[in-house]
């Protein structure tokens, strides 16, 4: 089976002229293969609905699935977005029956991941996916990723949680109805479609450490039995003594001393980064944007810009490595970069970027900055996680 | 006369395209682009915003900036 991919960006002020201009350069792609379904992506500068509306139209009949995204649209040749935001569109396309997508905005995040991995097998006839492409709003992913292994157990999902630029709910999930402000949206691929995926982060243990003694969804409260902002506030060594004291943003002082919590798998850990939002002075608790249990082991980990633009490379490589593929193989790819991360690099993310024209030179590429990343590790299953990288490679299926 | 805030996000505009701009509400948490130039500047978002500058802008900017600022 065979599959092709198409990727366009258009970053016209009309919004109307800027998803056709993505629409045709990445049907163009497609070598005349039909789209199967269509991976659009906008930055909040454009207004969701009409995103949505202008993306059926110029893809009448195709099913649509994606996010906002952050910052911008991330291609081969660095960061698009030259002032007025900017639009993409990845279109999968190949034999009836490649791809389908599927939603639910149910309130319960476990009940909405069920729900919509149970609408993708019926959408395709009882099947199971090869692998998802994951996208919903921030808050809930965990369970989300829970109630789709319900349905389709050991299928790795890939993707990122739906963002804006001030961190201020204006992101959207692009289901095939409509955007909504709340939801989960797969896309899902089927067949002998093989895929190479990875997550990974560039952050290192520092070796400070303390066990969650009380939390609340993603609110952590203490960590050893001490208010968790005087904890973190210690850790950081001064960084945050103004958000100690009268409660605020942290987001760029923890971007490169993010926590983690440590867990075992098999021989060696995984760290799951948990980038700290927010401090409420008067409770002395912190947000976060992944979720932390009592007795959970938090550590401080520690990484730098160029740990960061170099991990792209090492992301490239786990990928291949865990699809079995040559870099020839390599059809597509879909990139979901933390935008916490992409935010602290600045023009230094093009650095990054640019891997990919180094390593998979001519493959069609949609990036996205997200707040919050999903990926399948060998052992534990899909996680979702902060200031991380999640790639997926698309390959033909072996003649 | 432009607001303050207008004047600082044409300038990173000018300087870091939308890109940078979006870095700027992303760091300072104030969504720029609902302030209208002849909307009186909100003090605690001035504020916010000229606390994130640095972080998005060399000394050289910063004072070609403050420069720009003062000569309005």
């Amino acid at each position: 089976m065979t599959v092709s991919i198409g990727v366009g960006v258009g970053d016209a002020v009309d919004v109307e002229k800027a998803v056709q201009a993505a629409v045709e350069q990445a049907r163009a792609q497609l070598g005349g293969a039909t789209a199967q379904a269509a991976y659009i992506t906008a930055t909040v500068d454009y207004e969701a609905s009409r995103v949505h509306t202008a993306f059926r139209e110029a893809l009448a009949g195709v099913p649509l699935h994606g996010v906002t995204t952050s910052l911008g649209v991330l291609t081969a040749a660095g960061v698009r977005n030259e002032g007025h935001g900017a639009v993409a569109v990845m279109l999968v396309g190949g034999a009836p029956g490649t791809a389908f997508v599927a939603a639910s905005t149910e309130a319960d995040g476990r009940r909405a991941g069920e729900a919509a991995a149970r609408e993708l097998v019926r959408e395709a006839g009882g099947r199971m996916p090869r692998m998802i492409l994951f996208n919903a709003s921030p808050g809930a992913e965990e369970s989300m990723l829970e109630g789709i292994a319900s349905v389709c157990p050991d299928v790795p999902c890939q993707g990122g949680s739906a963002a804006d630029h001030a961190i201020a709910g204006q992101w959207s999930v692009f289901t095939h109805e409509g955007p909504v402000p709340t939801g989960v949206s797969l896309l899902g691929l089927f067949g002998e479609v093989r895929v190479g995926t990875a997550l990974c982060t560039p952050y290192t243990p520092t070796g400070t450490m303390a066990r969650a003694t009380a939390a609340e969804g993603r609110t952590l409260l203490t960590l050893d039995g001490q208010p968790a902002a005087q904890v973190l506030g210690r850790w950081m060594e001064g960084a945050i003594d103004d958000q100690v004291r009268s409660g605020g943003n942290i987001l760029a002082q923890t971007a490169l001393r993010p926590i983690a919590v440590r867990r075992g798998v098999s021989q060696r850990d995984h760290y799951v980064t948990v980038h700290p939002a927010h401090v409420h002075a008067d409770r002395g608790s912190v947000d976060v944007f992944a979720r932390i249990e009592p007795r959970d082991e938090v550590c401080l980990m520690t990484g730098t810009a160029e740990g960061l633009v170099n991990e792209v490379a090492h992301l490239i490589d786990l990928a291949l490595a865990q699809g079995n593929l040559t870099t020839r193989d390599v059809k597509g790819a879909a990139l979901i970069f933390c935008a916490g991360c992409a935010g602290a690099l600045g023009p230094r993310v093009d650095e990054g970027l640019r891997t990919f024209s180094r390593l998979l030179p001519g493959v069609p590429l949609l990036g996205l900055c997200t707040f919050g990343e999903q990926g399948y590790i060998p052992g534990l299953g899909n996680v979702h996680q902060d200031l991380s990288l999640s790639l997926t490679l698309f390959a033909n299926g072996r003649p | 006369m432009a607001n303050r805030i207008s004047r600082i996000t044409a300038y990173v505009e000018k300087r870091k395209l939308g890109f940078g701009v979006a870095r700027l509400i992303m760091m300072s948490g104030v969504n720029v682009r609902s302030i209208g130039p002849n909307d009186p500047d909100p003090p605690d978002a001035l504020r916010r915003l000229e606390q994130a500058l640095p972080q998005l802008l060399s000394a050289q900017e910063l004072s070609e900036l403050q420069q720009l600022l003062s000569e309005a």
